[in-house]
């Protein structure tokens, strides 16, 4: 799939040209809303596919998944030759699509996660909202503490972001865990 | 794509189930797109951008001065204080909202074109913002790809099919919305209400107790939703519909509410301990008349409108 010239973002109406100056005051012909328009010289770059060569003779090495096709640079994992249809380049490292996959399941190659949980988010509402209806704090703050101590080290989120909603939950488990521990112990002395 | 410090392009545009925010990379664009307990990652390259569109639209802030606007009138229409604290509180959270939307900027959708997507950028939803964003991100891209010079543009132009305006093929007739069924329960439901309010009014303040605020809630959560699902729906009909709901707003504050507010106080300012749920309402001719009138005129005006309109479409 691709695409031809540039579309109105809000009517999705194709721009003719003229409009790709990128001047202010420009309006799209289609819904008259005001654009602003930057195109960049990838618009104008040819797309090229790669093809894979074919195998000239038989001393020359081929793809480990098409003997047909030329090898055209080697795994960095596991070392197969490859030719340029199977090779996929990551910054850094070219891999296989086996290797590939292996390493997007294992979350491995992190330029490529698509979603992360966010944990210190869970551990702050499992700490904050149950205490609104008291009781469930009996369960909620030790299970808010035992994340915390599981999860303190698993990835966060990908742009930089701190530890306070850990801290915060922390702090709200233990003032909740010692209020309910000084509930009992007063019920205890009343009663005795 | 290496992993690297990332700088942000924009705040957090908030939403009920979570936020959206832009990040500049080395090398790439990110767009994080947080539903609360898991954020979704979508990464650009700069060196794949082709284009970066930006369009003005969308004046809420016209609604927004239309609900302060009603609220006014309906609060200084307002008999009971009940009803003028009610209007001046929803009138002056209307009037904060309008003011903080005017002073965020006009808003904006910004669509990010590469060879295989065009992406719509959910972090920049403002003018403001979508001038911050594209002061960053221009000169980051032009250090990725270059610059694009008059010259290639203009053989890139040429190549490009022309699109005069005259030459545009004509729009593709717009989509047969189903126009829906609410607004004709809502008028329904007023016929119905205007027995039930006969009814109330008439009896002792037990009944009006059990009734009234059942009529209301029905009729006000009914009302939003006819409002809501009203988009395909002839002027006329909206009319009709804006007038109902602008009266249910009012009834209960002004009208029916306040003839059995002051029974329902009587009742238990004569017996504070066990309440003589028996009292007889005391709302006069007036009041039940209008109460009940106003809802079974407007169910069938409606009704009627609802119908030609439905007839309309048909032929």
């Amino acid at each position: 799939m691709s695409f031809e010239g540039i579309v109105c973002s809000a009517c999705s109406w194709p721009l003719p040209p003229e409009l790709w100056s990128g001047t202010e005051g420009q309006h799209c012909l289609s819904c008259g809303a005001p654009l602003l328009l930057t195109v960049f010289p990838a618009l104008t770059r040819p797309h090229v596919a790669s093809l894979p060569q074919p195998v000239a003779a038989d001393l020359e090495a081929s793809c480990f998944y098409h003997a047909q096709n030329r090898a055209y640079a080697p795994c960095d994992e596991c070392g197969r030759f490859l030719c340029s249809l199977c090779t996929l380049e990551i910054p850094g490292r070219i891999l296989c699509p086996v290797c590939f996959g292996a390493n997007m399941r294992g979350r491995k190659i992190e330029n490529l996660e698509s979603s992360r949980t966010m944990h210190d988010t869970i551990a702050l509402s499992l700490a904050v909202f149950p205490a609104f209806m008291f009781w469930p704090v009996l369960i909620t703050a030790p299970l808010t503490l035992f994340w915390i101590v599981r999860h303190w080290n698993s990835p966060s989120s990908v742009p930089p972001r701190t530890r306070v909603r850990f801290y915060l939950a922390g702090l709200v488990a233990v003032c909740e865990i010692s209020f309910i521990v000084l509930l009992i112990a007063a019920i205890f002395l009343v009663r005795r | 794509m290496s992993e690297a410090n990332y700088r942000r392009l924009t705040r957090r545009n908030r939403t009920w189930t979570g936020f959206s925010q832009a990040w500049l990379g080395s090398d790439h664009l990110l767009i994080v797109n947080s539903i609360r307990f898991v954020e979704r990652y979508q990464r650009f390259a700069l060196a794949d951008i082709q284009a970066i569109v930006v369009s003005e639209g969308g004046k809420r802030a016209v609604w927004q001065s239309l609900v302060v606007l009603i609220c006014l009138v309906a609060g200084f229409a307002s008999q009971s204080s009940l009803g003028r604290g009610f209007f001046s509180v929803i009138g002056f959270c209307a009037l904060v909202v309008a003011i903080l939307d005017i002073a965020r900027g006009p808003r904006c959708r910004c669509v990010l074109q590469t060879a295989v997507s065009r992406e719509r950028l959910l972090p920049i939803s403002r003018m403001p913002s979508a001038r911050a964003f594209l002061a960053v991100m221009i000169p980051a891209i032009e250090a990725a790809q270059g610059n694009l010079s008059t010259e290639d543009l203009a053989a890139h132009a040429a190549a490009t099919p022309q699109i005069a305006p005259a030459m545009l093929t004509p729009k593709p007739p717009p989509l047969d919305r189903s126009i829906g069924f609410t607004p004709e329960v809502l008028f329904g439901l007023l016929m119905l209400d205007s027995v039930l309010v006969f009814v109330a009014l008439r009896s002792s303040v037990g009944v009006a107790l059990g009734l009234l605020p059942t009529i209301y809630f029905a009729e006000f959560l009914i009302g939003i939703l006819a409002l809501v699902q009203s988009r395909a729906r002839s002027a006329t009909s909206l009319a009709v519909l804006i007038a109902a709901f602008l009266c249910i707003l009012v009834d209960p504050f002004a009208l029916s509410g306040i003839a059995a507010w002051s029974s329902l106080v009587n009742a238990f300012r004569q017996a504070p301990s066990v309440p003589q749920w028996n009292l007889a309402i005391g709302a006069s001719a007036g009041t039940l008349l209008l109460a009940a009138g106003w809802r079974a005129t407007m169910a069938v005006t409606g009704l009627t409108v609802c119908h030609f309109e439905r007839t309309a479409r048909a032929h």
